[in-house]
């Protein structure tokens, strides 16, 4: 079947190599014009994509393009990554007008009232349109496969004729999928949206225990360990750690905080969320900051990790802004260094005055008053603590990822402070 | 020579004799011409004093009175820099403090416009600092809250002024609270310190003298506070202390470190203050840019003062009024009733401005007055006073002179989105015309009604109670701070003609004597040699009782 695929973000491609493998033929029409659409500097740090794409496209069976144009589609398939809807709609316009009898599927997370307001728009001006939404699921890193084998696939969606072109088109993938559910649009929307704010609740809140765990001289590891053990409570999202960032978990969040906001029940615990991870992007300063008894002028902080999570490219939302932020206004001098997130990094903060973006973990630590652990990168894990206590200034290190063993790094003669664990700095006792 | 053997003193006091037989209805009957003619404007403000017994004649004598006073020069004489204030041998230059930062005064040899924009600049640091957030408490959190802990001047006007014009807020990264602590007993901050958190509050502590025993009480329990947070009170004292004061010497040994210290100088009265560093509330709320524009608006009435003929200049007029109702006419009160929420705490301030600068009764020579000097003065927002204590305005036995105070324009700018707004101009609209109905029933009574019907005496409205309206364009810093200056200057213009000092206030300074003497007989348990009877039955009472 032909399906004809429209955007310029990861998932856009995952989904264009993963339908050609199946054998379908795919026209992906990357939209230089779609302002907010994601780049796609994720190739690299996505395994295997890469070379996926240039196969589908060595055997014709991927056809890329920059502009819309007319495509004899049996399914148009939009991935959108921005936070505008009328762009959205914008977009749903222009493929309108190439195409009759849109049969068309949307991938956004703009989370509820998404659906309707495109269903609404839509099908009183064309004729023929359908309209399915299916929620990204997708996560950085391990992207294919998680499209190709879900934990969860919903299929949002008030027209048969929909659901039997997407399961057909997506056969394998339902087979594979641990759950299907095919639902309303908006049931579809809701689900996706309240999944993402259990998810941030979870990790707001373990931030918060963390730092009771701190007041308490308790190692959160141990404390995570054991309420990991409940199967009611389990393992997932309870990492504690210096803030989450990304496009998703955040603007899912703030979507259903701000249908809350206008709703009557208003929106407590979502907003203390949200205001607790934003608390949370400044711990690492924070400990710095008394750990040097607020005299930081002119010291030099070395950051390894920027990006909002490993094996990932983006730093959108990640807390290196606000720490970069905050330590240039405190007048210290910071040297970034992150395997993918470079270009992001020159992107956004190369041209500030007092930040440095290094080329390796050992450039960015020499001579440093300090290393903060923003990203939990493989290669940040074993360094050699020897090496680094020659190179760096003085031998603090403040770990916002818990990637270290305080004991271990502490033989080597550093002092050593993480979320929930490490050394505490005291203030009310003398 | 006390004033009140210059000539049109005793012209103006036959004219109160023949006035005081008439009512307003009268004066606005025989000349047709006496509202353009007592209807004054400058900038945007419009000042009505029609409803005041006042006629051509009266007005002409007021003026000749204020030149036998030599008022033109003594207003070149206070902003010169002169030494005005002859108790305390000083000068009294809070409009230097509004001076533009290419103009120049020159304070023995020393042009102090240099220094005034010296710690507007300082200010302007330390305000963008806490606005971006970079402002950092202890624990590395920024400053949220901050506290002003002062009193009187240090006070009042900060407080007046940042309640005014909670509106203009400035932008700021995180949510920035501003609180006032003022009161000795320690009610407020006690009430405050309960809602905040040490880690992200900053304390002001703003006091002239820096000795005030008031503010320091409040000042050492905050910083006990702040202790049981963190115990580093050097790291306290540099991350969570500001303050504000003439004397760099006391600030520095109570612990305020060099950077977080503003000055002003003691040729800047307490309650002329709010224009100078005491003013960092204000700036705090409102951003430098809008202070700036409240030092400009006072600078515009400034020059307009200092330019304009007697006749026409606003602080003049509302000043030779004010001492015609009250020497002259006998009126020992005055109301001020601004007809807008946002100025509630004015009259509250307006009471110090007014009542501590010409509560005096003794003349720049050392003699004792002869005559009334400064009546008693309070006030509220209007509408709200007149469930209050308009009965007494209206039909009581005291009389009573008024200020009402109205924005011309409120709401306009809101986008009417959903009525409500158009609801509050509704609101506003109604203020005004229950502002204009008020000064009309105060003037002429049940005549404002005709009527054919005879009231009984229980309904009926006596009137000619003067009042002057002032009404501006809308209210701003820009605006607001006109309209202090006006009412600072019209202070000027009243001690003037009484011949009085409105910048000392000795007054205040023997309750403080006396209070430090029974604090240490309330705390050490010792007898009084010479004490009074009623007071030494106090102290007893209470001393039996407390423990």
């Amino acid at each position: 079947m032909i399906v004809a695929l429209y955007g310029k973000t990861l998932e856009s491609y995952v989904v264009a190599t993963s339908l050609c493998s199946r054998g379908h033929n795919v026209k992906l029409f990357v939209l230089r014009d779609g302002q907010e659409l994601d780049d796609t500097r994720f190739f690299e740090s996505e395994p295997g994509l890469s070379r996926l794409i240039e196969a589908c496209g060595q055997n014709g069976s991927l056809l890329i393009e920059d502009e819309i144009s007319e495509v004899d589609a049996e399914l148009h398939w939009i991935f959108f990554k921005g936070n505008s809807l009328t762009n959205l709609s914008n977009l749903i316009s222009k493929v309108c007008q190439k195409n009759s009898k849109l049969s068309l599927v949307l991938s956004s997370s703009l989370g509820v009232g998404t659906y309707k307001y495109i269903y609404r728009k839509f099908t009183e001006q064309y004729e023929g349109f359908r309209l399915a939404t299916i929620p990204p699921f997708i996560r950085e890193g391990r992207a294919i496969k998680d499209f190709e084998s879900p934990e969860l696939l919903l299929i949002g969606t008030d027209s048969t004729t929909l659901i039997s072109k997407i399961s057909s088109i997506l056969s394998s993938i339902i087979e594979n999928a641990s759950k299907v559910m095919f639902v309303s649009g908006t049931e579809a929307e809701f689900i996706r949206t309240s999944i993402c704010s259990v998810l941030a609740t979870r990790l707001s809140l373990i931030n918060e225990i963390s730092e009771l765990a701190e007041d308490l001289d308790i190692d959160i590891n141990i404390v995570i360990d054991g309420m990991g053990a409940d199967s009611r409570v389990g393992n997932e999202y309870l990492q504690p750690g210096c803030g989450f960032g990304g496009v998703t978990l955040s603007q899912e969040v703030n979507n259903l905080l701000e249908v809350l906001s206008n709703s009557s029940s208003g929106s407590a615990m979502l907003k203390a969320v949200v205001e607790t991870n934003q608390n949370q992007k400044e711990v690492l300063f924070r400990k710095f900051w008394q750990y040097n008894n607020s005299d930081i002028l002119g010291l030099k902080v070395a950051i390894w990790g920027a990006s909002f999570k490993p094996n990932s490219s983006s730093t959108v939302n990640s807390p290196i802004h606000d720490l970069i932020d905050v330590l240039t206004a405190q007048g210290c001098e910071v040297a970034v260094y992150d395997p993918a997130a470079k270009e992001s990094l020159l992107a956004n903060c190369g041209c500030l005055d007092g930040v440095v973006i290094c080329d390796s973990k050992t450039d960015a630590v020499r001579d440093a008053d300090a290393l903060f652990i923003v990203t939990a990168w493989e290669e940040f894990f074993s360094p050699d603590f020897i090496e680094l206590k020659k190179l760096m200034k003085r031998n603090v290190i403040f770990d916002g990822r818990n990637i270290y063993e305080p004991g271990e790094v502490e033989a080597f003669g550093f002092d050593y402070f993480a979320v929930g664990r490490g050394k505490v700095i005291k203030r009310d006792v003398e | 020579m006390m004033n009140k053997s210059k000539e049109a003193w005793n012209k103006l006091q036959r004219l109160a004799d023949d006035i005081k037989k008439r009512s307003l209805s009268d004066i606005f009957l025989n000349n047709p011409q006496h509202v353009r003619e007592f209807s004054f404007s400058f900038g945007s403000y419009h000042l009505d004093a029609s409803k005041q017994f006042i006629n051509t004649n009266i007005f002409r004598i007021l003026l000749e009175l204020a030149g036998e006073c030599e008022l033109s020069n003594k207003i070149k004489s206070l902003m010169d820099g002169d030494v005005v204030n002859n108790t305390e041998d000083r000068p009294a230059l809070h409009t230097a403090l509004r001076l533009p930062s290419d103009s120049s005064l020159l304070l023995s040899g020393k042009n102090i416009v240099d220094d005034v924009h010296g710690s507007i600049n300082k200010m302007g640091k330390i305000v963008s600092k806490v606005h971006a957030g970079n402002w950092r408490g202890f624990s590395g959190k920024a400053i949220t809250d901050v506290v002003n802990i002062g009193v009187g001047g240090s006070d009042l006007g900060p407080f007046m002024v940042v309640n005014a014009l909670k509106e203009f807020k400035a932008k700021t990264k995180n949510k920035l609270e501003l609180h006032f602590v003022s009161s000795m007993d320690g009610t407020q901050l006690f009430k405050l310190l309960d809602s905040l958190n040490p880690e992200t509050t900053m304390f002001v502590v703003s006091s002239k003298s820096f000795t005030t025993i008031d503010t320091f009480y409040n000042a050492n329990t905050s910083m006990e506070w702040m202790l049981s947070s963190c115990k580093d009170k050097s790291l306290v004292l540099k991350q969570h202390f500001i303050g504000i004061s003439a004397n760099n010497n006391k600030m520095s040994s109570w612990g305020i470190v060099a950077e977080n210290q503003l000055i002003f100088w003691d040729w800047v009265g307490g309650r002329f203050s709010l224009w100078s560093a005491i003013g960092l509330p204000i700036a705090l709320s409102i951003g430098m840019e809008n202070f700036k524009k409240l030092l400009a608006g006072a600078h515009e009435m400034d020059l307009h003062f200092t330019e304009a003929a007697l006749d026409e200049n606003l602080p003049v007029i509302m000043g030779m009024l004010g001492v015609w109702n009250s020497t002259f006419l006998d009126i020992n009160a005055h109301t001020v009733l601004p007809y807008d929420g946002r100025l509630q705490f004015l009259p509250n301030y307006l009471t110090q401005l007014e009542m501590e600068s010409n509560g005096k009764a003794v003349t720049k020579s050392g003699q004792q007055v002869t005559y009334k000097t400064c009546p008693i003065l309070w006030g509220d927002i209007g509408p709200n006073a007149q469930h209050a204590f308009y009965q007494l305005l209206h039909q009581g036995t005291q009389r009573v002179s008024c200020d009402f105070l109205a924005p011309i324009r409120r709401y306009h700018n809101n986008q009417a989105e959903n009525g409500a707004d158009e609801h509050l101009l509704k609101q506003h609209k109604l203020a005004l015309a229950n502002c204009l109905a008020q000064s009309r029933v105060l003037a002429f009574g049940s005549r404002a009604i005709a009527s054919s019907e005879q009231l009984p005496a229980y309904k009926f409205y006596n009137g000619d109670q003067p009042s002057t309206t002032i009404l501006f364009d809308e209210l701003s810093p820009y605006t607001l701070g006109g309209l202090v200056a006006l009412y600072e200057h019209k202070v000027f213009v009243m001690a003037t003609l009484w011949d009085i000092n409105p910048f000392d206030q000795w007054g205040v300074e023997l309750g403080k004597v006396i209070a430090n003497e029974l604090l240490q007989k309330l705390e050490l348990d010792e007898k009084l040699k010479t004490i009074d009877g009623s007071t030494e039955q106090l102290l007893s009472i209470i001393k039996s009782r407390m423990d």
